[in-house]
């Protein structure tokens, strides 16, 4: 178990290393320095700039600088808001993006195993059918599509909830809706087809004949043996919904970092979007790792680092 | 009770066939085909699939406007009428057009970012799982690493850098696209290596040749259509998605993400065509490829096969 | 002795995309009181629908019992609430299956499992649960039951895990124990160890046993009567005895002459029975295994044959009982099989 983590976290660093090598070379293949596309600088100004970011020494120094900074968690500073760190971006930026990727994934775990038990249960008819198409369409229209609409209806058109922008729980229930939907899609749709394979299997029988009224043998045979494969849907949804983000936040004017990745980017603010991918990956390898642990945890079958099924 | 005694003479011999089925046989792929036609969402994707398609070709030629030409005097922003069916932009660019030009772009990029994926992973996780042994755990090593990173962040990422554009973003999307594939193929080739029909088929002498046409390749085959038929779609909505990001291609060049993108900024005023239409036929097409994949999906398992 | 169980003219059909399947067409069975009945015939015969209709466990959509009655204690099953149903499985009737490998829950500890039932139909406490199922585990034969009763499934072998079965299904001490193919699953050392420990538990708690077997070795080594079905029917039934060495109906012939045997000289064949079973989407009229009988006369394909009392306990419904019918013998009717120690 102890070396099953350890290994783990071993390939973890690796990757991590993998993705910032990558970023710092990609980042230094673009033609020209961050400066060019900037009205022409004096020359002076040029090479105080350059200086202050580091960007006069040869590349393999700067890639070393690079590299201690960030394992010493720095990850530099922002070329257009000048003065301000990525790090105090990121810092801002996380608490609101959190609470909106949580309450989204909460939304469409809960949603999602909820609608896919009832599809499960009524097989073939017509609720089945209903939400498993209800699910198809769901997992087709993109959330840049989905989060203006409900601006639009919601927001203006009946008044009934906020907009845009960030601050009292009002503000959190469209965009969270919107960002859950596609997640949601995808958990009904896995939570049917993992119920449907445990209602099939042999210890629903050795249930059921041991005389268990049909609550008990869904909720405690059923249900518990089928949310498991969930569980490893969480690690691609936290993508999902990470994605999503940029998107929802961009729409309804949300202050987080995705608000902010997206900014970098359309104003090529190199350092941030840097900082920003480095970050992003970081948290989701780590979620993919955490959501493994659990597993192992919830299925007593399977010992960590032995099975390989 | 009196029974003629001739009942009871030895009646001959009836010649009980085991091999006579009382259903007609089937290929595999005429009852996959069968399966596919009694799933009516599969059905309804496979024809708005043709039916986008055959838009695409023809949408553009159908009004005698191109997707670039502007009209900024009284062309702004039109309503859907008989002159601009779909209405015109805010820079009288008529919005028919430019949605079925549009569809071309991203037809054109979940259909060719597909097949990418397909020949590499297929090449790839061919060789790795044909191999095995040493091979296979160094190609696959690489694999898990590459695996372990984001994969829109890359596509961002290499966008960025390369900069927007069709191509671009074909070879953006492509880059880390083929590991899903190249794994499915791996799976699905060490697995059929070790399957008992093949071993049984080869100690009754069975050629490599039988074995691959008869064996490897349907068997292979299946999961991989339904894969590719998934990867459409999802590159279809990552175009759009980077296109929201500004990633997309560039104007005047229309692609779906992009028309929906401009169209956000007037959202909330009463010119709904612009972001409707783009919108409606990108969500249409997604949905089109995903019913028809879950349908070769389900028709596919032989498991459910009664 | 008194039946536990009657069955009178039980039809079951399935109904499927290609037909109607008429699984089971009037089977009539009775089981007294502590003895175990054998039923034996290859798949496809019925057998095991015939099982799952007493514990109304068939799915249901597509399966229904169309016709017929099976009575515990003057109660017609077929017809009892879903609630007075869940009432009798488990704590009247226990049930145990072929494949203990997939049969047990894996995500919930082998003592809950236990426990469950006794919980649910004896309202017992956690603590008395325990106790109980520890109990039974150690009925059963499992070494170690304290530290077992908080073990995974996983963590047992084969045939451990069908004794934990089995302590499942005799825990709240049912009158009827249905086993349906318990040992096909399981090493041949492991089977014969499995079924002494039924016969050993039916010895304590005089529970009726119904084993649902294909294998006639099995048959031999543990039941009284046994009851062969073919085609959705039940062709002989007997006393064991009866059945193995003076077997009257073709197809009984053709079972003991497709089973391998230890005191067979070398060289002696095995005859496996020519053809496949009837297709039950429409079944023949006439006798079901006419089509495969070596000899059939023309009335066996055009009419079902009546059922002839060969002794009380000894029944069989073929032609060739029929005074018009010639007579013939079996290959194997006159070899002497050994039955297993009663």
């Amino acid at each position: 178990m102890l070396r099953y983590i350890g290994k783990r976290l071993l390939i973890m660093l690796i990757t991590l290393w993998l993705i910032s090598t990558l970023t710092f070379i990609l980042m230094n293949s673009i033609p020209g320095d961050p400066f060019t596309s900037e009205k022409k600088l004096p020359e002076s100004t040029l090479e105080n700039l350059k200086a202050q970011y580091g960007l006069d020494k040869p590349l393999p120094m700067q890639y070393v600088v690079y590299m201690n900074n960030l394992i010493h968690g720095d990850l530099g500073f922002s070329i257009k808001n000048v003065n301000r760190s990525v790090n105090d971006m990121l810092a801002d930026g996380f608490p609101v993006s959190a609470q909106l990727g949580a309450q989204a994934m909460i939304l469409a775990i809960f949603a999602g195993i909820l609608m896919g038990t009832v599809a499960a249960l009524r097989q073939n008819r017509m609720s089945d059918y209903s939400l498993m198409v209800l699910a198809v369409i769901g997992l087709s229209i993109p959330n840049f599509v989905i989060a203006p609409l409900f601006q639009k209806y919601f927001g203006l058109n009946w008044e009934l909830l906020p907009i845009a922008g960030w601050g009292n729980f009002d503000q959190t229930i469209l965009p969270s809706i919107a960002l859950a939907f596609t997640p949601l899609a995808l958990v009904t749709r896995l939570m049917r087809s993992s119920m449907l394979e445990v209602l099939g299997q042999d210890y629903i029988r050795t249930a059921r004949a041991k005389g268990l009224p049909p609550i008990r043998v869904i909720s405690f045979h059923t249900l518990r043996n089928a949310i498991i494969p969930v569980i490893t849907l969480i690690g691609p949804l936290t993508a999902a919904i990470l994605t999503g983000s940029f998107v929802v936040e961009k729409i309804f004017s949300i202050p987080g970092i995705g608000k902010y990745f997206v900014e970098s980017i359309i104003n090529r603010d190199y350092p941030v979007i840097m900082g920003a991918t480095i970050f992003f990956s970081a948290f989701l390898i780590l979620m993919n790792f955490l959501v493994d642990l659990a597993y192992g945890y919830i299925d007593p079958r399977i010992k960590l680092g032995k099975k390989e099924a | 009770m009196a029974i003629p005694a001739e009942k009871f003479e030895r009646a001959p011999k009836r010649a009980v066939d085991i091999e006579t089925l009382r259903r007609p046989s089937l290929t595999y792929w005429q009852d996959v085909w069968n399966r596919l036609k009694q799933n009516k969402l599969a059905m309804a994707g496979l024809f708005m699939i043709i039916l986008l398609v055959a838009m695409a070709i023809a949408g553009p030629f159908m009004q005698p406007y191109t997707y670039y030409e502007q009209d900024l005097g009284d062309g702004k922003n039109i309503s859907p009428s008989g002159g601009h069916w779909f209405g015109t932009d805010e820079l009288g660019r008529d919005v028919f057009v430019r949605t079925w030009y549009g569809a071309r772009i991203s037809l054109t990029i979940g259909v060719v970012a597909a097949l990418i994926d397909l020949i590499i992973g297929v090449i790839y996780g061919g060789i790795s799982g044909y191999r095995g042994g040493r091979t296979d755990e160094v190609m696959m090593r690489i694999v898990d690493v590459l695996w372990g990173l984001p994969y829109l962040l890359v596509v961002i990422l290499l966008l960025v850098v390369m900069g927007p554009g069709v191509l671009t973003i074909i070879i953006a999307l492509t880059a880390t696209g083929w590991l899903n594939m190249a794994r499915l193929v791996r799976g699905q080739v060490l697995q059929l290596k070790e399957q008992e029909y093949v071993m049984a088929s080869q100690t009754l002498g069975a050629s490599t040749d039988w074995l691959m046409s008869k064996h490897l390749i349907p068997n292979t085959l299946g999961p991989i259509i339904v894969m590719l038929t998934f990867t459409v779609p999802n590159a279809i909505f990552a175009e759009a998605f980077l296109s929201f990001l500004g990633l997309g291609v560039q104007a005047p060049v229309a692609s779906w993400g992009t028309m929906i993108n401009d169209a956000l900024v007037v959202v909330l005023s009463d010119e709904w065509w612009r972001l409707f239409f783009p919108a409606f036929f990108l969500s249409l097409t997604l949905l089109a490829f995903n019913a028809l994949g879950d349908g070769l999906r389900d028709a596919l398992d032989p498991k459910m096969r009664k | 002795m008194k039946n536990v169980l009657e069955i009178n003219n039980l039809h079951v059909s399935f109904q499927t995309y290609a037909g109607e399947v008429h699984a089971v067409r009037g089977v009539d069975l009775h089981l007294e009181k502590g003895e175990t009945l054998a039923i034996v015939g290859e798949s496809g015969s019925g057998k095991s629908v015939t099982a799952q209709s007493v514990m109304r466990l068939i799915p249901s959509p597509p399966g229904k019992i169309k016709q017929g009655e099976i009575l515990f204690e003057e109660k017609d099953l077929t017809k009892v609430s879903q609630r007075d149903m869940f009432r009798l499985r488990g704590s009247e009737i226990g049930m145990i299956f072929q494949d203990p490998m997939t049969s047990l829950n894996p995500t919930m500890t082998v003592g809950k499992q236990i426990m469950e039932g006794l919980k649910w139909h004896q309202k017992m406490n956690l603590s008395d649960a325990k106790k109980r199922a520890v109990e039974m585990l150690r009925l059963v034969g499992i070494p170690l039951p304290e530290k077992r009763v908080n073990q995974y499934p996983h963590q047992f072998s084969g045939g451990m895990r069908q004794r934990a079965m089995i302590a499942i299904a005799l825990a709240c001490n049912p009158k009827i124990l249905i086993a349906d193919e318990p040992t096909t699953a399981l090493d041949v050392t492991i089977q014969a160890q499995i079924l002494e420990l039924m016969k050993e538990l039916q010895h304590k708690t005089e529970t009726a046993i119904i084993l649902i077997t294909h294998d006639l070795g099995v048959v031999a080594e543990s039941a009284e009567r046994v009851a062969v079905m073919y085609g959705g029917k039940v062709v002989e039934t007997g006393r064991v005895e009866e059945i193995f060495n003076r077997s009257r109906h073709p197809y009984t012939w053709g079972l003991m002459g497709s089973m391998p045997r230890l005191d067979w000289q070398q060289d002696v064949e095995l005859h496996p029975i020519p053809g496949s079973p009837p297709d039950l989407f429409d079944p023949p009229k006439g006798c079901p295994f006419a089509d495969r009988c070596p000899h059939a006369m023309h009335i066996c394909h055009e009419e079902m044959p009546e059922e002839t009392e060969v002794s009380d306990s000894h029944r069989v419904s073929c032609w060739l009982e029929h005074p018009q019918a010639p007579s013939v013998s079996g290959e194997n009717n006159n070899v002497k099989v050994h039955i297993g120690s009663k």
